[in-house]
C-alpha cells in the first residue's frame, strides 16, 4: 500500500460506510450487541478469576507437629516440606509464637487462658503454615505433607468452599469460553451477510474498477477500512454499555454480597476496550473482506 | 499469421483460431483468426448473437477461449497470471452501450476515478482530467452528475474515462446503442479523432449508415465466424 493511497482508501471506506448507511448501522448494532455480551462474560471470567486467586492466597494449610519432635529437627522438616513441588511457601510458627498470636486474637477473652498462663502451660503445638501453588491438586499435596515424619495433624482450610468455588469457576470458565467463541463466529456470520447486502449496491462500482484496471487489493482496501470502521464503532458503543451495566449491576451486587470481591471498572476499562476493539476489528475486517470475495473471480 | 514472428510488437491484436464455447454449450466464436495492426480503426459488425461481445470479453480476459490463442500488444493472454490482468486492462480503454458510469460521482470524478484506480498521482490527475474533458467537449459539464446528462453526453464521459489512462487501444461495444442518431455521429467522430492520434480503435456497432459513411475496415461476424474482412468496407457480409 502506498502512503498516498492510505488516505484515499480510508476516505473511500468512509464513503462505502455512508453510502450504505442503514446497513452499516445495522451491522454496527448487531456487532455491538455481540461484543456487549462477550464483554460481560469476559468480566464475569475476570471476577471469578480474581476471587479464586484471592482464596488461593488466603488458603493457609496448617501442619501441627508432634510435641515429641525435638527442636533440632525443625529445619529438616522444613526442607522436606519445601521439597514438595506444589508448595509455594512455608513458614515456621513456634509454640510460643502461636500462643502470643492466640492471646492477641482473643485479648478480650483473657479468662480463657489466664489459668494456663499462670501455670506456665502452653497447649499449642509447633507448626508450619503452608501455601500451595495450585489448589486443584490440593488433596495430593495434603497426602504428601501428611507422610512427613513428625507431622501430627493437618488443618485444611476452607476445603469445602474451595472445592465448591473451584468447580463453579471451572464451569463458568467453560461457559465463558464457549459463549465468547460462539458469539464471535455468529457475529462474523451475521456481519458477513449484512455487509453482503450492501455489497450488492457496490457491485457496479467494483465491476467498473475492474475494467479500468484496478488491482484486487486496490478494490479490497476500502472495504477493509469500512469493516474496520464498523468494528471500531461497535467496540466503542459496546464498551459504553458494558461500563454502564457493570457499574450499575455487578459493582452494586458486589457491595451487597460481601463475600465476593468485584473488580472496580477503572482497573479493567482499558483492557476491556482493547479486547473489544481487537474483536470488533477482526470481525469487521474479516466480514467485510469475505463478503466481497466472490467479486474477484473475473 | 504466426505470433512468434518478428513483427509481433507492431501488431495490436491477434486472434489465432480462437473458439469459445460457453458452459451451457453455446458456441459463441468458431475458429476466429484476426489481426489488427497498431493504429487501425476497425468496425466489427454482425447480427445479434453473432459473438461480437464475446470477442471483446476474450480480449479483456473476462472470459477464457476454449481453444486458440490471443495476443494483445504482443502478449499471449493465456500466459497472463490473474494478478497481471489489471495491467492488461490498463492498456485498453473500454466503452459499453450502457455507459457504466458511477451515478454518485460527478463527471470529473467519474473520469478521475479511473486514474485513481490505477495509482496515478494527484498532480497528474489534476492535469490530465480537464484536458481529456476538453477533448471530449465536456468542460462545461465537469460538475454535473450522470443523471443530469443526455445519453450522448454520458457516453462522452465514458469515452473520457476510457481515454484518460492513455490506452494503446480503445474498445467500444455498441457505443451508440443508447444515443440518439445525431449524437451517434458525434461519438463516431470523436472515436475517429482518437484514432488520428495513433490510438487503435475497435468498435462493435449496428449503425449501418455510420459504417458505410466512414469507410473503415469492417469485419463481419455471423454465428461466431468471420464471414468477411475488408478495408473501406460496407455493412454487409458480401466479400
Ligand atoms: N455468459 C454466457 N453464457 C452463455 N452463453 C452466452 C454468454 N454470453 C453470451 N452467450 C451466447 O453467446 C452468443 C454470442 O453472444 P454475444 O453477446 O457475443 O453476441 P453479440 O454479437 O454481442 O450480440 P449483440 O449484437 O446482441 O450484442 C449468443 O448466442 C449468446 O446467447
Ligand atoms: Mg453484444
Amino acid at each position: 500500500m502506498r502512503g498516498s493511497n492510505f488516505f484515499y482508501f480510508i476516505s473511500q471506506g468512509v464513503k462505502y460506510f455512508r453510502s450504505n448507511k442503514y446497513i452499516s448501522f445495522a451491522a454496527v448494532g448487531v456487532l455491538a450487541a455481540c461484543l456487549f455480551i462477550m464483554g460481560n462474560f469476559w468480566l464475569i471470567y475476570l471476577n471469578v478469576d480474581l476471587n479464586l486467586q484471592r482464596m488461593e492466597e488466603e488458603n493457609l494449610t496448617m501442619l501441627f507437629l508432634d510435641d515429641e519432635v525435638p527442636s533440632d529437627r525443625f529445619a529438616e522438616i522444613r526442607s522436606r516440606i519445601e521439597q514438595i513441588e506444589n508448595v509455594a511457601a512455608c513458614e515456621f510458627i513456634s509454640k510460643e509464637q502461636a500462643f502470643e498470636d492466640y492471646k492477641a486474637t482473643y485479648a478480650e477473652e483473657y479468662d480463657l487462658y489466664e489459668d494456663l498462663e499462670a501455670q506456665g502451660i502452653n497447649p499449642l503445638p509447633n507448626s508450619f503454615s503452608v501455601t500451595m501453588k495450585d489448589i486443584t491438586i490440593y488433596e495430593e499435596t495434603i497426602y504428601q505433607l501428611s507422610r512427613i515424619e513428625g507431622v501430627a495433624r493437618i488443618r485444611k482450610q476452607n476445603q469445602d468452599t474451595i472445592d465448591g468455588m473451584l468447580s463453579v469457576a471451572k464451569s463458568i470458565y467453560f461457559i465463558c469460553y464457549w459463549i465468547m467463541g460462539l458469539l464471535f463466529v455468529a457475529s462474523l456470520f451475521i456481519i458477513m451477510n449484512t455487509i453482503k447486502i450492501a455489497r450488492f449496491t457496490n457491485r457496479r462500482q467494483i465491476n467498473i474498477m475492474k475494467f479500468v484496471g484496478a488491482t484486487d487489493w486496490f478494490i479490497r482496501w476500502p472495504f477493509i477500512f469500512e469493516g474496520a470502521i464498523i468494528g471500531l464503532l461497535a467496540a466503542v458503543i459496546s464498551h459504553l454499555f458494558v461500563w454502564y451495566t457493570y457499574t450499575n449491576v455487578m459493582v452494586k451486587l458486589g457491595e451487597t454480597i460481601r463475600i465476593f470481591e468485584i473488580l472496580p471498572f477503572a482497573e479493567v476499562s482499558s483492557q476491556m476496550l482493547l479486547v473489544a476493539s481487537v474483536c470488533g476489528l477482526l470481525i469487521g475486517v474479516l466480514g467485510s473482506s469475505i463478503s466481497i470475495r466472490r467479486y474477484f473471480d473475473v | 499469421m504466426q505470433a512468434t514472428e518478428a513483427g509481433v510488437s507492431t501488431v495490436m491484436l491477434i486472434f489465432e483460431n480462437v473458439s469459445k464455447t460457453y458452459e451451457n454449450g453455446t458456441r459463441a466464436l468458431d475458429d476466429v483468426s484476426l489481426r489488427i495492426e497498431d493504429g487501425e480503426f476497425v468496425f466489427i459488425v454482425g447480427p445479434s448473437g453473432a459473438g461480437k461481445s464475446t470477442l471483446i470479453k476474450l480480449l479483456m480476459k473476462e472470459e477464457e477461449p476454449t481453444s486458440g490463442k490471443i495476443y494483445v500488444g504482443g502478449q499471449d493472454l493465456s500466459q497472463l497470471r490473474h494478478r497481471d490482468i489489471p495491467y492488461l486492462r490498463r492498456k485498453m480503454g473500454v466503452v459499453f452501450q450502457d455507459f457504466r458510469l458511477i451515478n454518485e460521482l460527478n463527471v470529473y470524478d467519474n473520469v478521475a476515478f479511473a486514474m485513481n484506480a490505477t495509482n496515478c498521482s494527484r498532480r497528474s490527475i489534476q492535469r490530465r482530467v480537464p484536458y481529456v474533458l476538453k477533448l471530449m467537449n465536456l468542460s462545461e459539464k465537469a460538475k454535473a452528475f450522470p443523471s443530469e446528462l443526455s445519453g450522448g453526453e454520458q457516453q462522452r464521459v465514458a469515452l473520457s474515462r476510457a481515454l484518460v489512462n492513455n490506452p494503446m487501444m480503445i474498445v467500444a461495444d455498441e457505443p451508440t446503442g443508447n444515443v440518439d442518431p445525431r449524437m451517434s455521429w458525434e461519438i463516431m467522430g470523436l472515436l475517429n479523432e482518437i484514432n488520428k492520434r495513433k490510438t487503435t480503435v475497435v468498435v462493435v456497432t449496428h449503425e449501418k449508415n455510420l459504417v458505410n459513411a466512414l469507410k473503415k475496415r469492417v469485419i463481419y461476424i455471423e454465428k461466431g465466424r468471420v464471414l468477411s474482412d475488408r478495408l473501406e468496407g460496407q455493412y454487409s457480409a458480401r466479400q
